[in-house]
């Protein structure tokens, strides 16, 4: 069985940002912040990063290369017709259609990725800590090692309280 | 000469047997399984194309919504002649009282669906008009009597036949008089037939009255060579032409002979450096008058000074006689000196139905010396024979209640008789009328019985346009409503056993056949006769000499009333309006006019500006009519022009109601039919009506799309006028490779020079490429369908403008700027340079439309079949029967354009393929290109550098639209030239 | 440079978090007000009277539109690139958020974008309807078929529009969408009715504001801005190039391209603050829609005034210029003195004249002027496509083919009925979500985060 979290409650993004510090010079981990806007405080000093932005380079180099060959497929091998006494294989009127379908393809992907990595999807039932943590409450959680005493976890609870939590409690 | 007639004789002894020819000609087909009379005589045929083509094809054509669907019939007996799929062209004559044509009917499955010129023919040469193209619409028009009728009720034909010869009988007994009234007739068989009945019915008074008569010709050439004629006018010998109102290329007397034979003398191609000039003297721009080299806009009333006038100068400059005549203010010595250079090659004639100006015209004739060189005596023109005194006195005697039986053929005198109201009031006083009427016309509905007439297309007849020039009219379809032919008719009223086509045959056989000398039999003769449609005899050389009787000649000063002088005139698609409800006729643009499906008054640039006058203002006129007035540039100061045809409310859906019937603004002088009449005053209405005109902007504004030169120019550098071509293709240039074509290369080269702009193309293409008509309020918002457009451009004086017509159709270019924009590749080029549409693909984005700098591309902007909004021909199962099955009926919502007549390319492509040959060139022809009167388009293969087509468009003259945008069109034009002095 | 200006407090007055989704969202929890649905039933009979219209086009045929055998396209067109242009501002203010990190945009940023998904979709209409075949739409997809296959043809600017518009709808609707979705889950902590915790729930995607995925969906939406960024300038461009690339005079210009774009801009920022101020004033939103906000969006204004009023000036320039005859009749005499001079000069006027007033302060601050003055851009606007699409192609190159236009009454219901698509989607989003970004308020609101 999973050991409870704790759980801290801040008013205040800057409260949120010295607990960070405080709880990381102990070398105690934060499992994560819920915030209710993108403090970028917050997310620097956790020193989190997405790797998003690969993904999208991977999806825009693939765009480029299959609708070129799709394009010259269709238009100079599968079915050339003439338009307007131009040769079969006009590249520059091409460039256009790659341009729009890198970036549709590259855009499509990003999200797919996105969807991917967070879970999120339509419907999705939000497991929230706080109720108020999408409107001005910042939750701190932080995961209970299996080995951790109970006084280490008192220790964690007060300096949360010092650091200005206004509420400090166990997950169940 | 005697085996001549021994041979003769055997094949008139024989005619009964049939057995002594070494091929007995066969009988059209004969079908297993029918019994004897319906095998018997050639109503088989008819028959059989009658339950094939007319019901089968109904039922598929009610059955299909979109296209008409094709249904392969099977043959149990398939009929020798008739393949499915496969066209069948039968030889015969269009003759309508007023226009003579020489044509091939193209059947399909048993329908006609196309009327093509018949180049056998040497009046007509291949070349039709618009009226002759769009007659095939006639034999489908839904307003054509399908029963007898009695006394506006319909019958059947025992009843109406033993009735009137009842009354025919009754009447001789008590010594009646009998009229019958026809339009000219040109048919020798007819004429016989015509005196066999006034032999039977000795009472019997044939008048013939035309709708616009030319009877002061006949008239002044009866006084000047004793011989009441039309001479055969011969432009093709003449090199300087003056006219005065004659609208020879348009409608006067043979217009397709008369353009064949003056674009003839205007080509400059094949190293030809001369031509014809025409000087057009007259008051309402005629097609003629804007094809003029020099026009001198005159008011009606100073004709006859005017024409005086000349003679006196062309005496002067000979040594003839000369005649008091009254101050004139026009200079004609310089007209007079160039038609006495040109002596024995010039020609003068003149449009009016006046004595005393035809009697001037016939005397400058005879001292420039064109009697016999470009007038013709031994053959001369049998047309307008109508004589306007006869026509007089019979109404005269109608109103005295001495004609107690009339017949009314081919003629519709309460529409078109100037004073129609004498004669509606003496047929009132005429017991039984009797109308041949193909329809319940003005005067049918008058009439105590209706005998419906055949269409020509399901005739037999004959016609002899010219003295010794016959040609045959046979059925290309058996008759599709319960209609008999008149002459049918009479001969049943005569109580005769023959029918109408053996009458024929007979007097072909008696009287015809001896004439010549080719044939040794009557057989051979007649189905030689049937297949080419045509025959001539020599003419006798003795006939050209005449001797001329030198009259008095006179002039009448001009005329002082005030008011405006209006004359009437002849539209070249509506003309008299015999044909009015054609809906493909009253869509033509007039080639002069641009306005379509409209009636209204011409009017100078000048006066309508002094009276304050817009164009579409309506104004009223002589005996509170009202039309709306357009502006017409060319239209002589003070004088009006009305075209005739108009205000029918007999005719049918199409054409009645429109306009006014300019019939009663004609009146009769000295028992002469005359189209002008003075002192005409206009009165605001502050009203206005909307007019439909294809084309609104009339000038170039500068850009040089007719190029144009004079003749002097062309002969010191034949590129001239046509300079910056050479240096806009060169310097024209695109980022790709130009295009090769290894096989064909399809092209199109149109003489400016050639093409008069008469509007016979339009129709002809709209008959073969189903092009929908789509009506006055569509034509009016831009969006005529037609695959051709006449431009036509003015230029200089508006009050007497040079004229420029072009006919534009798809370009077929190869860098096809409408082909690169279309999304979905409905647009796309074809292997041999064509420009093709593939109907089903197209959404209708209407990019290529926008994109197309010639603007030829037509959207259907709603479904022009099967909508009563669009209630013409493709909205009736009967209209439907004319649609040329190779084309596509387009779908709403889709582009159409020309397709160079890709179905007759394809078709020639595997007849000869199948004869394994070489396809020759001009095998093909495009619609537009086989019946033009003056021969202006030339199509064919320009990868061939012998082609006609390839030497044309080597041509220094030539030159392609709108050059500089380097989208190198497969239509090239050729400089216009025009024969003026000024370099 | 934009950004010192409204440097300081992002909001008018100090405001708490509790209180920016308070004041934010008031409509989305509030009674409706009566103005609502006065508006609703307005753009309800407007949206009524485009339906009618377009079943009028698709039953009977295009014929009811005013077009002709010379002018292919018209309203329809015309509209199009319209509302296409005022479907540019969403997602400019996108890029200047998130790509160039202006604060000021982010006020306007939610609108904007729900104006754009919305003006796009009018937009996309119209090339839908102008089909003469639209149920035969799909030809244009290339996808395999028994025809050949037939492809289609990727020379065609029409396809690369299609496909321009398809791609910034898809951008624009999603961009729109996930920088929704923690407000969203804000609602749906917020909300007490069942259907509305629901509806919310649904649509936040399970959104707690996890910093892994604020982190994951900051970097996304960078990248998604950072590819629209490209768009937003292409999309009007390749839009221009359905003119551009054809051969007629008028259309065939080089200058085309960054003329669009530069007037989508200034269309949609016009409507933008047309439809902000209004807003405001409704919602009274003032703290946060400051004047310094709505100022920056005027001197937008003036920078685009200038370069289309440069490019009315080169077009004229090059058209004399090049001495070409048709060139020089298009520009010089039929839209500069001649049939469409009256239609040229108001655009001229709207355009390049009037927006030159906001270089006064006065002006630039006064809430009725830069109403009146944004009204007078977008009628520009509408007539500069009016002037693009329609006088070039009454006069062609052939006289003989010249013709005019006049529009019919289902072009103008179509056109009206854009309007009712527009402000009942603009209503609805109003009603139900907050019309400003909260998180981004309060994260821009925090002093200490810049």
């Amino acid at each position: 069985m999973k050991t409870p979290n704790i759980i801290g409650i801040f008013d205040n993004d800057d409260q949120v940002v010295e607990a960070i510090h405080t709880l990381k010079s102990k070398n105690i981990k934060i499992a994560d912040v819920h915030a209710p806007f993108a403090s970028h405080h917050i997310l620097k000093d956790l020193g989190k990063e997405s790797r998003i932005p690969y993904g999208s380079v991977l999806a825009g180099a693939f765009a480029i290369v299959a609708t070129f060959s799709f394009i010259y497929w269709t238009s100079v091998i599968n079915y050339p017709i003439v338009f307007g006494g131009k040769p079969n294989f006009s590249f520059p009127a091409w460039v256009v259609v790659i341009y729009l379908m890198t970036i549709l393809l590259t855009f499509i992907g990003t999200v797919i990725i996105f969807q991917m990595r967070t879970k999120m999807n339509f419907g999705k039932k939000a497991e929230l800590m706080h109720i108020d943590s999408t409107e001005d409450k910042f939750v701190m959680i932080i995961e209970q090692d299996a080995d951790i005493t109970e006084k280490e976890v008192q220790n964690i609870k007060k300096m949360l309280s010092d650091h200005g939590a206004i509420e400090v409690r166990m997950d169940n | 000469m005697e085996k001549k007639y021994w041979q003769s004789l055997q094949a008139y002894q024989n005619k009964s047997t049939k057995s002594l020819f070494e091929k007995q000609p066969e009988k059209e087909f004969t079908i297993d399984g029918l019994d004897d009379s319906e095998v018997k005589g050639n109503s088989s045929r008819r028959d059989f194309l009658k339950s094939l083509g007319f019901s089968v094809g109904a039922v598929a054509l009610v059955s299909s919504c979109q296209m008409p669907v094709r249904k392969a019939i099977p043959f149990l007996n398939k009929p020798e002649e008739i393949t499915p799929g496969v066209a069948n062209y039968y030889a015969s004559t269009f003759y309508d009282g007023h226009d003579y044509c020489s044509i091939l009917v193209k059947n399909r499955e048993g329908r006609p669906i196309k009327i093509e010129g018949n180049e056998l023919s040497k009046l007509t040469y291949g070349g039709t008009n618009a009226r002759t193209q769009a007659s095939v619409l006639n034999l489908y028009d839904d307003a054509r009597l399908k029963n007898p009728m009695k006394n506006g009720q319909e019958s059947d034909w025992d009843t109406v036949d033993s009735e009137i010869m009842g009354k025919l009988n009754a009447f001789s007994d008590i010594q009646g008089s009998f009229a019958i009234v026809t339009g000219t007739l040109i048919s020798p068989s007819t004429k016989r037939l015509i005196a066999d009945f006034i032999e039977a019915n000795p009472k019997t008074e044939w008048v013939s009255y035309d709708a616009v008569s030319y009877h002061a010709i006949r008239k002044a050439h009866q006084q000047t060579v004793n011989k009441p004629v039309i001479p055969f006018y011969r432009f093709d010998k003449a090199d300087v032409i003056v006219s005065f109102g004659a609208d020879f290329l348009g409608n006067w007397l043979l217009p397709v002979t008369f353009t064949k034979q003056f674009t003839g003398r205007r080509k400059l191609d094949n190293g030809h450096n001369s031509m014809n000039k025409l000087m057009v003297i007259e008051s309402n721009l005629s097609l003629t008058g804007s094809n003029a080299d020099e026009r001198i806009a005159i008011k009606p009333s100073e004709e006859s000074s005017l024409l005086l006038a000349l003679y006196n100068k062309i005496a002067a400059l000979t040594g003839n006689e000369q005649f008091d005549g009254p101050e004139v203010s026009i200079d004609l010595s310089q007209m007079a000196e160039q038609l006495v250079n040109a002596s024995g090659k010039s020609l003068v004639v003149c449009g009016t139905n006046s004595l005393q100006n035809q009697l001037i015209v016939n005397s400058i004739n005879r001292i420039l010396n064109n009697y016999g060189r470009t007038l013709e005596m031994s053959r001369t023109i049998n047309l307008n024979q109508g004589s306007d005194e006869k026509m007089l006195s019979l109404i005269d005697r109608m109103n005295n209640g001495e004609i107690n039986m009339l017949m009314c053929w081919n003629t519709n005198p309460v529409y078109d008789l100037p004073q129609s109201d004498r004669f509606v009031e003496g047929l009132k006083r005429v017991d039984t009328v009797i109308s041949f009427a193909d329809r319940m016309d003005e005067t049918a509905s008058q009439s105590t019985y209706v005998c419906p007439d055949h269409n020509y297309l399901e005739s037999w007849d004959d016609a002899e346009p010219l003295t010794g020039v016959y040609s045959i009219t046979q059925p290309a379809i058996h008759n599709i409503f319960n209609t008999r032919q008149a002459q049918d008719s009479l001969l049943r009223w005569m109580d005769s056993d023959l029918d109408w086509r053996d009458y024929l045959e007979s007097v072909w056989e008696e009287h015809i056949f001896p004439n010549q000398s080719f044939w040794q039999g009557f057989r051979p003769f007649w189905n030689q006769c049937k297949h080419d449609g045509v025959f001539e005899l020599e003419p006798n050389p003795e006939d050209e000499t005449i001797t001329f009787n030198q009259v008095r000649l006179t002039a009448t000063p001009s005329a002082t009333e005030n008011g405006f002088e209006l004359s009437v005139y002849e539209k070249v698609a509506i003309g008299t309006g015999k044909h009015s409800n054609n809906p493909w006729l009253m869509e033509l643009p007039d080639p002069v006019t641009k306005a379509t499906w409209d009636n209204y008054l011409t009017i100078s640039p000048s006066d309508a500006q002094s009276l304050g006058l817009q164009q579409e203002d309506v104004v009223k006129f002589a005996d509170e009519l009202e039309l709306p007035v357009l502006i017409q540039a060319g239209q002589a100061k003070g004088t009006l022009g009305i075209a005739l045809g108009f205000g029918h409310s007999g005719a049918g859906p199409v054409a009645n109601g429109i306009g006014v019937n300019a019939f009663r603004l004609m009146r009769f002088d000295e028992g002469h039919k005359l189209t002008t009449r003075p002192g005409v005053t206009l009165e605001k209405t502050g009203r206005s009506y909307p007019l439909a005109l294809t084309q609104v902007k009339h000038t170039m504004e500068g850009r040089d799309v007719v190029k144009e030169t004079s003749l002097a120019a062309f002969l010191q550098n034949p590129a001239s006028g046509n300079e910056d071509q050479k240096y806009k293709e060169k310097h024209a240039t695109t980022l790709y490779p130009e295009a090769k074509y290894d096989g064909f290369h399809w092209g199109l080269a149109i003489d400016l020079n050639s093409c008069t702009g008469c509007g016979n193309c339009v129709v002809s293409c709209q008959a073969e490429n189903n092009v929908s008509v789509v009506g006055k309020d569509e034509v009016r918002r831009n969006r005529i369908m037609h695959w051709i457009r006449i431009d036509r451009y003015y230029s200089e004086d508006p009050d007497n403008p040079k004229v420029f017509n072009q006919p534009v159709m798809c370009q077929h270019c190869d860098n096809a700027p409408c082909e690169n924009v279309c999304p979905v590749a409905a647009t796309n080029h074809s292997s041999e340079g064509l420009n093709q549409m593939a109907y089903n693909r197209c959404i209708g984005t209407k990019y290529c439309m926008n994109n197309c700098p010639y603007r030829v591309r037509r959207f259907n902007w709603f479904s022009y079949i099967n909508n009563p909004k669009f209630n013409f021909n493709k909205n009736s199962d009967l209209g439907k029967m004319v649609l040329n099955p190779d084309v596509t009926v387009r779908e709403r919502g889709v582009v159409e354009k020309c397709s160079f007549c890709v179905q007759r390319i394809q078709e020639k492509k595997l007849t000869a393929k199948k004869e394994n040959r070489k396809l020759e060139d001009l095998e093909i022809k495009t619609a537009c290109m086989q019946s033009c009167p003056g021969d202006a388009l030339v199509f064919g293969n320009m990868n061939d550098p012998e082609s006609k087509v390839s030497l044309l468009m080597k041509s220094e003259r030539r030159y392609r639209l709108v050059e500089e945008l380097h989208t190198l069109p497969s239509v090239s034009y050729l400089t216009k030239v025009r024969n003026t002095s000024e370099a | 440079m934009i950004n010192t200006l409204v440097r300081g407090t992002f909001t008018a007055r100090e405001k708490s978090f509790r209180q920016v989704t308070d004041e934010i969202a008031r409509p989305t929890y509030s009674k409706t007000a009566k103005w609502w649905f006065a508006g609703m039933t307005l753009a309800t009979l407007m949206l009524l009277f485009g339906l009618w219209a377009i079943y009028k086009t698709i039953t009977v045929g295009l014929g009811t539109w005013g077009l002709n055998n010379s002018v292919g396209w018209g309203w329809d067109i015309v509209n199009f690139v319209w509302w296409i242009g005022i479907g540019h501002a969403g997602t400019a203010f996108t890029i200047f958020l998130i790509v160039f990190r202006a604060r000021w945009a982010a006020v306007f940023n939610r609108t904007a974008e729900a104006m754009t998904v919305l003006a796009v979709s009018c937009a996309g209409l119209f090339p839908a309807l102008h089909l003469g075949r639209i149920w035969l739409i799909f030809f244009i997809l290339p996808y395999p078929n028994t025809r050949g296959p037939l492809w289609v043809n990727f020379n065609s600017p029409l396809f690369w529009d299609v496909l321009a518009i398809t791609t910034y709808l898809t951008l624009s609707i999603t961009l729109w969408y996930f920088g929704m979705i923690p407000d969203l889950a804000t609602l749906r902590d917020r909300s007490t009715s069942k259907i509305k915790k629901a509806l919310y729930g649904f649509f936040s995607m399970g959104w707690v504001g996890s910093v892994k995925n604020w982190v994951r969906y900051e970097a996304m939406m960078k990248v998604l801005g950072g590819l629209a960024a490209p768009l937003v300038i292409s999309v009007h461009s390749i839009v221009a190039l359905d003119f551009a690339i054809s051969v007629i005079p008028g259309w065939h210009t080089t200058i085309l391209p960054p003329y669009f774009f530069i007037g989508a801009i200034f269309s949609g920022f016009a409507m933008v603050l047309t439809l902000t101020i209004i807003i405001r004033k409704l919602y009274n939103l003032q703290d946060y829609i400051t004047i310094p906000h709505l100022e920056s969006i005027t001197r937008v204004l003036i920078f685009g005034s200038l370069v289309i009023g440069l490019a009315y000036v080169t077009e004229l320039f090059v058209a004399w210029y090049s001495g070409w005859e048709f060139e020089m009749f298009t520009f010089l005499k039929n839209r500069a003195t001649g049939e469409y001079s009256s239609a040229f000069w108001i655009m001229v006027f709207c355009n390049a004249i009037a927006p030159q007033a906001f270089w006064f302060k006065r002006v630039r601050t006064s809430i009725t002027w830069m109403v009146i003055i944004s009204i007078i851009i977008n009628i520009g606007m509408w007539y500069e496509r009016f002037i693009i699409v329609i006088s070039s192609l009454t006069h062609t190159f052939l006289p003989a083919t010249w013709t005019s236009f006049t529009p019919t009454v289902v072009d103008i219901g179509i056109y009206v009925g854009t309007f009712g698509i527009f402000f009942t989607g603009m209503l609805l989003f109003l009603r139900y979500i907050p019309s400003i970004a909260m998180n981004e308020t309060k994260a821009f609101s925090k002093k200490s985060d810049h």
